[in-house]
């Protein structure tokens, strides 16, 4: 496993109402997460990489070794494969100890990855007795555990309440970093993306609209249906009590926010472009957060003019942005009040 | 208004239940235990069971190590066309009466049957042989099997084959470690209704195989024989086929059943 196993894939395929044609390329270490509307094609893409989908054309490269090459009639197996898949269920084997599922791929990790996510007390239950974050932990101990070179997670946390996807995410983030392979995964939720520091591509109807990170996808939305896809700001830092009972959280691209909701340590702020105002000087107000930057870009989405300013994208009208005057390089303030932020966790 | 609704609800399964029992009952009680004990242990009963089980247990092992496969083919492929025909076909001896299979065998493996010629020069005389029991085991009970396999197969989830494949096992593995044991419950309870199908064969056995004692002889065709000559006998013949069969149930019923569809708990046909 070296530092040069990069997943080189290019997928081409008639799904059922439109063709597949997607090209993308995972780097080892990286997260590269495919989002986008549910049939856009993202789950095709992941089966046909592990080999549980023969795509008509394409070309899938791991490294040196070819996968998937109809030309050269290459078509290995799954099992062939070097894949570790976490499937959106999970798909445990119900009939088997969760000790006796990680082992399945044979491998002498399965106790090591059975320690690492934290569930040896766990193992010689079987997956119908356990919680959905345990079977999640089980699913990605075992997809682990063959040390493959490429992971895929298929929506890995859309199967979890809410409260247990923000600390499950926060694992996963952990465990990923100390893997070092390519990461594919698929979600319908940017959250569990920017979760996993993820570079994010928007598929729908088969293709790739816009590949960037979360922060350059709010800025610089391809499309209306990315703007929709992306939602919100999502500004990371470190939160501790703050003043009059807000949070204050410290980002990590510097200066401070306060928010309203109670939250500790790692945490995102989030606040949804519409409540974010630009304006050419810090105005004075308890409650009132301001972050300095310069106008990144500017983009018309609809009626409005989507501002970018350093992290934060503020949703403004056309008028006021004529008002301002605003040119990208311009200094400005972007204002939004504590009670417009939410604060989620972050591994 | 509700109260006989329920009423009736009972009447009905009081009813069921006397009806279906009283026979199973009569057969036990017309004749003291002692009697059905020495009966059992008499020279013609034993060699109608020895005949009843060598066969049934032949054609089993046939229709379990063919059907198997076969069902997990038809399973497993769900798209190709024919499929439906094929299946069909394959249910056809479920709705055929016992009397036609056997005329039916007897016509394609008859001395001049279909097949006859190409047998007798092999040497091979099947009517009216133990291979007859079992031939005709096999044709009127397999789709019994058949039927239920194929069943369980398509409930067990594709992905947990699919999860098996990403782990680096084959198709042969994933089939053993993950189809099989999901299946399992469902493959047993096949087998148990194609045994008893089987274990109660009678009509076409008769007419393909006869009804010759320690040959081709078993239970049913055994409790047809006795009946005009001594009544008490093939009454106990009766009693051991109601013990087989009550052995087999519960013995299915013990089976774990796992829900190939999820990640849970076995689902216990006992609740």
């Amino acid at each position: 496993m070296g530092p040069d196993i990069i997943l080189d894939a290019r997928i081409q395929t008639p799904l059922r109402d439109f063709t597949l044609d997607v090209a993308l390329v995972a780097r080892p270490g990286e997260v590269l997460a495919l989002a986008g509307p549910s049939g856009a094609g993202k789950s095709s893409f992941l089966l046909a990489i592990a080999g549980l989908l023969t795509p008509d054309d394409g070309r899938i490269a791991v490294g040196g070794t070819t996968w998937f090459d109809p030309r050269a009639r290459v078509n290995l197996a799954p099992e062939r494969r070097s894949v570790g898949l976490v499937f959106q269920e999970y798909a445990l084997f119900p009939h088997m100890s969760v000790q006796a599922n990680v082992a399945f791929g044979g491998s002498g990790r399965a106790h090591e990855m059975i320690a690492r996510m934290g569930i040896a007390h766990l193992a010689r239950a079987r997956p119908g007795d356990l919680s959905g974050g345990e079977r999640q932990r089980v699913a990605l101990a075992r997809a682990l555990a063959r040390e493959p070179v490429v992971v895929l997670l298929d929506e890995p946390f859309a199967a979890l309440d809410p409260v247990t996807r923000t600390e499950v995410r926060g694992e996963v983030a952990a465990v990923l970093a100390g893997v070092g392979v390519p990461v594919v995964m698929v979600t319908h939720d940017l959250a569990d993306a920017a979760a996993l520091g993820a570079r994010i591509a928007v598929l729908e109807q088969g293709r790739v609209l816009q590949e960037a990170g979360h922060a350059d996808l709010m800025a610089r939305p391809a499309s209306a249906s990315v703007a929709r896809l992306v939602g919100a700001n999502l500004l990371a830092g470190t939160a501790r009590p703050g003043p009059s009972g807000l949070t204050e959280v410290v980002l990590d691209v510097g200066g401070v926010v306060l928010s309203g909701e109670p939250g500790s340590g790692r945490v995102g702020v989030v606040v949804d472009p519409w409540e974010v105002v630009v304006a050419r000087s810090r105005p004075g107000g308890s409650g009132l957060n301001a972050i300095a930057g310069t106008v990144r870009s500017l983009a018309p989405v609809g009626n409005r003019m989507r501002v970018a300013v350093g992290p934060v994208t503020a949703d403004i009208t056309r008028l006021s942005a004529e008002r301002l005057a605003l040119r990208e390089g311009d200094a400005v303030e972007v204002v939004f009040k504590a009670l417009a932020t939410r604060l989620v966790p972050l591994g | 208004m509700r109260h006989t609704f329920t009423i009736a609800l009972w009447l009905a399964l009081g009813l069921s239940l006397a009806f279906l029992m009283v026979p199973v009952v009569a057969v036990f009680l017309q004749v003291p235990p002692g009697e059905l004990v020495d009966h059992v242990r008499g020279p013609v009963v034993r060699d109608a069971v020895i005949v009843s089980l060598r066969s049934n247990v032949i054609a089993d092992v046939i229709i379990v190590v063919v059907g198997t496969p076969a069902a997990y083919l038809l399973a497993s492929h769900r798209a190709f066309p024919g499929r439906r025909v094929l299946v069909t076909l394959l249910e056809l001896p479920l709705v055929l009466p016992p009397a036609v299979a056997g005329i039916g065998l007897l016509a394609a493996f008859g001395r001049s049957g279909l097949l006859g010629g190409e047998l007798s020069t092999l040497g091979i005389h099947v009517p009216f042989t133990e291979l007859a029991v079992v031939l005709a085991i096999v044709f009127v009970a397999g789709p019994f099997y058949l039927r239920q396999a194929i069943a369980s197969f398509e409930a067990v989830d594709p992905r947990m084959v699919a999860a098996a494949r990403t782990l680096g096992a084959g198709p042969g593995r994933a089939f053993a470690r993950i189809v099989l044991p999901l299946a399992g419950g469902g493959l047993a309870a096949g087998w148990a209704l194609a045994f008893a199908r089987g274990m109660g064969e009678f009509g076409a056995t008769l007419i393909f195989a006869g009804s010759l004692p320690g040959v081709t002889q078993t239970l049913p065709l055994a409790v047809y024989a006795q009946l005009g000559q001594d009544f008490g006998t093939a009454l106990a013949i009766g009693a051991l086929l109601v013990v087989i069969s009550a052995a087999i149930l519960l013995a299915v019923k013990a089976v774990p059943v796992w829900d190939p569809t999820s990640s849970s708990t076995p689902v216990s046909r006992h609740r």
